[in-house]
C-alpha cells in the first residue's frame, strides 16, 4: 500500500518512465484484444461463406451424378480450393460412367486452366490438390507437368503425381513409375505397395518382371520387395534366374520365398547353411512347399537352428512334408539334437490341433 | 407405409453421406443418419427398426462390427437387412462382417446404380 502511495509522489524521469510503461502495456493489451476479435470475426465470416458454399455445391455435385449439370452458379476465386476439395471427395467416393458428369462441371466452369496453374504453385497444398484433380480429370494435357511433379524431391508429391499419371494412362505411366522406383530410395514402402495394389497386378506384373530380367543387381534389390505383385505365371523364370545369379542376401531370401517349383529345390537347398537367418528360414519354409522326404535331414538341421524363426518355420514345414505319417513324426523328432528344436515341433503340433 | 422404406445410414464422412442420402431420398426412401458409432447405438436403442441399415465399418467410438453385433442381438432389429460399406483396401473385414450376420457389402468407391440395386434387393 505504501508503495502505491509512493508512486503518486514520484516526480521527474522516474514518473515519466512508469507512465510510458503503463501506456505501452495498456495499448498493447488493447491491440491484442482488438486483433483477437478481428480474427474471430474474419473466421466467422469465412465459416459462414464456407457453409453457404457447401450448401450450394454439395447439392449441385450430388445432382450432377444423376443428370447432366447445367446453369451452374459462378465460382468465386476464393471458393476454388474448397470446390476442388469437395469435387475430389466425390471422385474418391464414387465410380462408374456417371462420374464423367463431375468432370463436365470442371470444363463448364473453365477450371482446367486454373488447375494447371495450381500445379506450378509454390504452396504444397495447392499443388497436391491440383495433382489429384488432374488425375481424376484424366486430362492428357497435364502429362508433362505431372511428370515434372513426379520428379519432385518430395516423395509424397512425387507419388501423388505418379498416381495421377496412372489414372490418365496406366500403360504409359508404368515404365516411368518403375524407372523412378529404381532411382528413389525415399519412397515409403507402404505407399508404393498400396499404389501398386490400386493399379493392379494386371498392369504391374509383366513390366516389373521385364525390368527384373534385364536389370542389374541394384535394380533387382530395389524391385524385389514388390515381387508379390507379379503373377505366378510370370514369376517362375525370373525367380530362377535371379536365384542363380544374385549375391544380395535380401534378394535371395525373397526369391526363395516366392519359389513354388520343385525344379528349383536344388538351388534353394544350396542356401540352407547361409549366414543370413532369413534365408535359412525361407529354405525351411520352401521345403514344406516343394520338398519331399529326401530333404528331411536338411529340414531337421534347420529345426535345430539357433534362431527361433528358422526353427518355427522349419517345424511347420515338417508337418507339411508329403509321405510323413503322424506316427512317424515321433521317431523323426527323436533325431533332433536340441531341446529347442523338439519344443518347436511340439509347438506347431499343438497349433495344428487347436487352430 | 413410410416405415417400410426407412433406411438407417451409419456413415461418418459428410460428403459421402450427403450423396447417399440425396440418392436414397430421390428413390423415395426416408433416411435417418448416424454420424458415428455412439449415435448409431443410441438410434438402435431408441427408434423403430428401419427397413434396412447401411453400415460403414470404420466409425468413431464404436466400429461397424460392434453395431452389427448389437443389432443382431436385439429381438426387434435382428431381422433387419444390413449392407456393410467398406473401403476397398479393407476387403478382409467383409468376410468378418458376413460371418457376424451382415447380409451384403459394398466397396467404396461405389457405383450409385449398384448401391440402389442392392438396396432394392432387400426392400421390395
Amino acid at each position: 500500500m505504501s508503495e502505491l502511495v509512493s508512486f503518486f509522489y514520484l516526480e521527474g524521469l522516474e514518473r515519466l518512465i512508469l507512465e510510458v510503461l503503463a501506456f505501452l502495456i495498456f495499448s498493447g493489451s488493447l491491440f491484442i484484444i482488438t486483433l483477437t476479435l478481428l480474427l474471430r470475426y474474419l473466421r466467422s465470416i469465412e465459416h459462414k461463406r464456407k457453409t453457404a458454399f457447401l450448401k450450394r455445391w454439395r447439392m449441385i455435385l450430388a445432382k450432377s451424378i444423376f443428370e447432366s449439370p447445367h446453369n451452374l452458379p459462378k465460382l468465386k476465386r476464393r471458393e476454388i480450393f474448397w470446390f476442388l476439395h469437395l469435387w475430389n471427395h466425390h471422385h474418391q467416393s464414387l465410380k462408374g460412367e456417371k462420374i464423367q458428369n463431375l468432370n463436365d462441371i470442371i470444363y463448364k466452369l473453365k477450371l482446367e486452366r486454373v488447375i494447371l496453374k495450381m500445379l506450378k504453385s509454390i504452396y504444397t497444398r495447392k499443388k497436391i490438390i491440383a495433382i489429384i484433380s488432374m488425375g481424376h480429370l484424366r486430362n492428357e494435357s497435364a502429362w508433362s507437368d505431372l511428370e515434372k511433379q513426379a520428379q519432385s524431391d518430395n516423395s509424397f508429391i512425387s507419388l501423388m503425381a505418379i498416381r495421377s499419371l496412372c489414372k490418365i494412362s496406366v500403360d504409359r505411366a508404368i515404365p516411368f513409375f518403375l524407372s523412378l522406383l529404381v532411382e528413389r530410395d525415399d519412397y515409403p514402402f507402404p505407399i508404393v505397395n498400396n499404389l501398386m495394389k490400386e493399379i493392379g497386378s494386371k498392369y504391374i506384373s509383366r513390366p516389373l518382371v521385364q525390368l527384373l530380367e534385364n536389370g542389374g543387381e541394384s535394380e533387382v534389390s530395389s524391385l524385389m520387395k514388390y515381387f508379390h505383385h507379379v503373377y505366378q505365371v510370370d514369376a517362375e523364370q525370373t525367380i530362377r534366374r535371379i536365384l542363380m545369379n544374385s549375391c544380395d542376401q535380401e534378394v535371395i531370401a525373397r526369391c526363395i520365398k516366392y519359389s513354388n517349383n520343385p525344379k528349383d529345390l536344388d538351388s534353394i537347398l544350396k542356401h540352407s547353411k547361409d549366414s543370413f537367418w532369413p534365408i535359412r528360414m525361407q529354405v525351411g519354409a520352401a521345403i514344406g512347399r516343394v520338398g519331399n522326404m529326401q530333404n528331411l535331414p536338411t529340414l531337421l538341421t534347420l529345426i535345430d537352428d539357433e534362431v527361433w524363426w528358422v526353427r518355427y518355420r522349419s517345424a511347420q514345414a515338417l508337418l507339411k512334408l508329403p509321405d510323413l505319417e503322424n506316427n512317424e513324426l515321433g521317431v523323426v523328432t527323436t533325431q533332433l539334437v536340441s531341446a529347442k528344436g523338439k519344443s518347436a515341433v511340439q509347438q506347431v503340433m499343438l497349433e495344428r490341433e487347436h487352430f | 407405409m413410410s416405415d417400410k422404406k426407412t433406411i438407417l445410414l451409419v456413415e461418418d464422412e459428410d460428403e459421402i453421406s450427403y450423396v447417399i442420402e440425396f440418392m436414397l431420398k430421390r428413390e423415395g426412401y426416408t433416411v435417418t443418419r448416424a454420424k458415428d458409432g455412439k449415435e448409431a447405438l443410441d438410434l438402435v436403442k431408441n427408434i423403430n427398426p428401419p427397413s434396412l441399415i447401411l453400415l460403414d465399418i470404420m466409425l468413431p467410438f464404436h466400429d461397424g462390427f460392434e453395431i452389427l453385433s448389437t443389432v443382431r442381438k436385439m429381438d426387434i432389429w435382428k431381422e433387419v437387412p444390413v449392407i456393410m460399406l467398406s473401403a476397398k483396401s479393407m476387403e478382409g473385414d467383409v468376410t468378418r462382417a458376413i460371418d457376424q450376420g451382415a447380409d451384403d457389402y459394398i466397396n467404396k468407391p461405389f457405383q450409385p446404380e449398384e448401391l440402389k440395386s442392392r438396396i432394392r434387393r432387400y426392400i421390395k
